[in-house]
């Protein structure tokens, strides 16, 4: 069975977008996540062994979903998910414990590498 | 990959999120020195950005992006929203979901985009004309 995945996104479309590349890869998508706090809050329940983490969502914004989640499991592989021009941004997030990041829009070939990066 | 098959989801969500975007901003026009309205345009705005650009419809992301750096821009500054600001939002928004019609009807150079690009542009540099966007790197959501 393929790696464990929690995908968060606030749009519908990317979490769709990014579990079928995923999923098509092999990994199995065990939930998703439209807010910072539900992300925390899968994280802690599905204990998954990859988490995709958009940086702008309402409620709690990804750094601080990545804060959280690293306070709870150091060991957390986290892969950020942005936007063009969030470089400030993504060195944030890394500084809190992601350990790599894909800018959108996704290439599944990006993503998949990414991910290959993150879990080592 | 074949995108078509998310063209339907795409268009659904940006029209929730321009709806959104409309509702706030009649929230704004309300009450001109709220924060609220502009962070939450800002975001709404800023997922259509993100959605378009991974559809491939670079016009639409364009737009997007240049509504994005002028909200980033008023948070920032942190004064009340001028009409003129107000009304050129709203003229952005009722572009910004032509473009996406057209985009996902495959006629997206048919998007006539240049008089509102200038001009929120031009709005940008107005609201903040010094070290303008804080950051290196456009917009972001701190």
């Amino acid at each position: 069975m393929g790696h464990t995945v929690l995908v968060c996104d606030d749009a519908i479309f990317m979490r769709t977008m990014i579990s079928d590349i995923l999923a098509q890869a092999g990994f199995e998508i065990v939930g998703e996540a439209e807010t910072g706090t539900q992300a925390v809050e899968k994280y802690k329940q599905l204990k998954p062994e990859l988490v995709t983490m958009d940086i702008v969502m309402p409620d709690m914004g990804g750094i601080d979903a990545v804060r959280e989640i690293v306070k709870h499991d150091p060991d957390a592989k986290i892969l950020m998910c942005s936007a063009m021009g969030q470089q400030a941004l993504v060195v944030e997030a890394i500084q809190a414990g992601a350990k790599d990041f894909v800018v959108k829009p996704f290439q599944p070939s990006r993503v998949l590498e990414a991910v290959q990066r993150v879990l080592g | 990959m074949d995108l078509s098959q998310y063209a339907e989801l795409f268009l659904a969500e940006s029209r929730e999120h321009l709806n959104a975007c409309n509702q706030l901003l009649l929230d704004w026009e309300k009450d001109p020195g709220a924060p609220e309205p502009v962070s939450g345009i800002f975001r709404a705005v800023h997922t259509v950005k993100g959605m378009a650009a991974t559809m491939g419809y670079a016009r639409v992301a364009d737009l997007a992006h240049r509504m994005e750096n002028l909200l980033d821009r008023q948070r920032r500054g942190a004064v009340a929203a001028s009409d003129e600001l107000l009304q050129l939002l709203f003229r952005a928004t009722d572009a910004l979901e032509q473009a996406i019609d057209l985009s996902v009807a495959g006629r997206e150079r048919e998007a006539d985009l240049g008089e509102v690009l200038a001009d929120l542009d031009k709005a940008a540099a107005k609201v903040a004309p010094a070290a303008a966007a804080g950051r290196a790197g456009g917009p972001s959501d701190s």
